[in-house]
């Protein structure tokens, strides 16, 4: 057997800034996790190897719970935060409803908002959502969805939260959830 | 000159929206009671004082204290001093202070998914 390597010219990497202040596009690594990761000012996502949306470690958690849907449902997704600083118009509020993994987040559904912030010098709060509606095309295993909030002017610190096996997709694919034993005994 | 304007105290830099609060401190340096007054601007803007006016004796400093919103941009105040010479006002001393804008950055925190369910 003939053994053949794969060769990646990832040019010159960089230390991926906290917060992620905004970058040059190329190559980054995340002093974390030590993982390369590929930044792309156009969307202003990092990317993995894999082509996911990298997701920093601690970003994504459990979900809190899981909701059924199926194709034709809709899903409201209802993200909260606090703002201080200067007036910012354009801030984008992000939704994304997909496929997390090692590969990163494979973002299948996108949403987002415009929002302005008016200057304050102590922490507003404020709330933003999107409604998705399942596409007959779903995949069962677009469980997970993640939200951040990102750019305007002045540029907003990109800010991500996200929740893993949120979503249970049903009258797609033969599905069981929940599956346990209830109980064993003598009888 | 009867009244010395010794300084003005005020922060060297605010950010946009704050109150700025401006301390005009005023020796008597004349050798008898005057009637001073202190009138300020930031910029061309003129805004309020304390007090209107104030009996100073010979050798003692009083304060009048002023302020105003700061605007979005950088500002200089300029305080003049004024007093009576019995029948009218006449402007004394003056004084300049500058005050930068502070540029605040965005911040967000406690950012999270309130919720998600079917609608």
């Amino acid at each position: 057997m003939e053994l053949k390597t794969l060769a990646l010219d990832l040019g010159s990497f960089g230390v991926l800034q906290e917060r992620f202040v905004l970058l040059a596009p190329g190559w980054y690594l995340d002093p974390l996790t030590g993982q390369r990761i590929f930044y792309d000012p156009n969307t202003q996502n990092f990317y993995t190897l894999a082509g996911g949306v990298y997701i920093p470690l601690g970003y994504m958690n459990p979900a809190p719970k899981q909701v059924s849907l199926g194709p034709g449902e809709k899903l409201k997704i209802t993200i909260s935060y606090k703002y201080s600083g200067p007036a910012v118009s354009g801030a984008i509020e992000y939704f994304s409803v997909g496929v997390y993994g090692t590969f990163g987040f494979n973002e299948q559904l996108v949403g987002q908002n415009t929002k302005s912030l008016p200057a304050s010098t102590t922490p507003l709060s404020y709330t933003g959502s999107y409604t998705f509606t399942i596409p007959t095309n779903v995949g069962a295993d677009w469980n997970d969805i993640y939200c951040k909030i990102y750019g305007g002017s002045p540029s907003v610190p990109q800010t991500l939260f996200g929740y893993e096996n949120a979503l249970i997709i049903v009258g797609k694919d033969p599905a069981i959830s929940e599956f346990t034993i209830v109980d064993f005994a003598k009888v | 000159m009867n009244a010395d304007i010794t300084s003005i105290a005020a922060p060297s830099s605010s950010p946009a929206g704050e109150q700025v609060v401006v301390d005009v401190s005023v020796k008597n340096i004349s050798a008898s009671d005057q009637y001073i007054a202190v009138t300020a601007v930031y910029d061309s803007t003129s805004f309020p004082f304390q007090f209107d006016y104030l009996l100073v004796s010979p050798g003692q400093t009083v304060v009048f204290r002023g302020g105003f919103t700061m605007p979005s941009n950088s500002v200089r105040v300029t305080a003049w001093s004024w007093y009576w010479d019995g029948s009218k006002w006449v402007q004394d001393d003056q004084m300049t202070k500058d005050i930068t804008l502070a540029v605040s950055t965005p911040q967000v925190s406690e950012f999270q998914i309130l919720d998600f369910s079917k609608v």
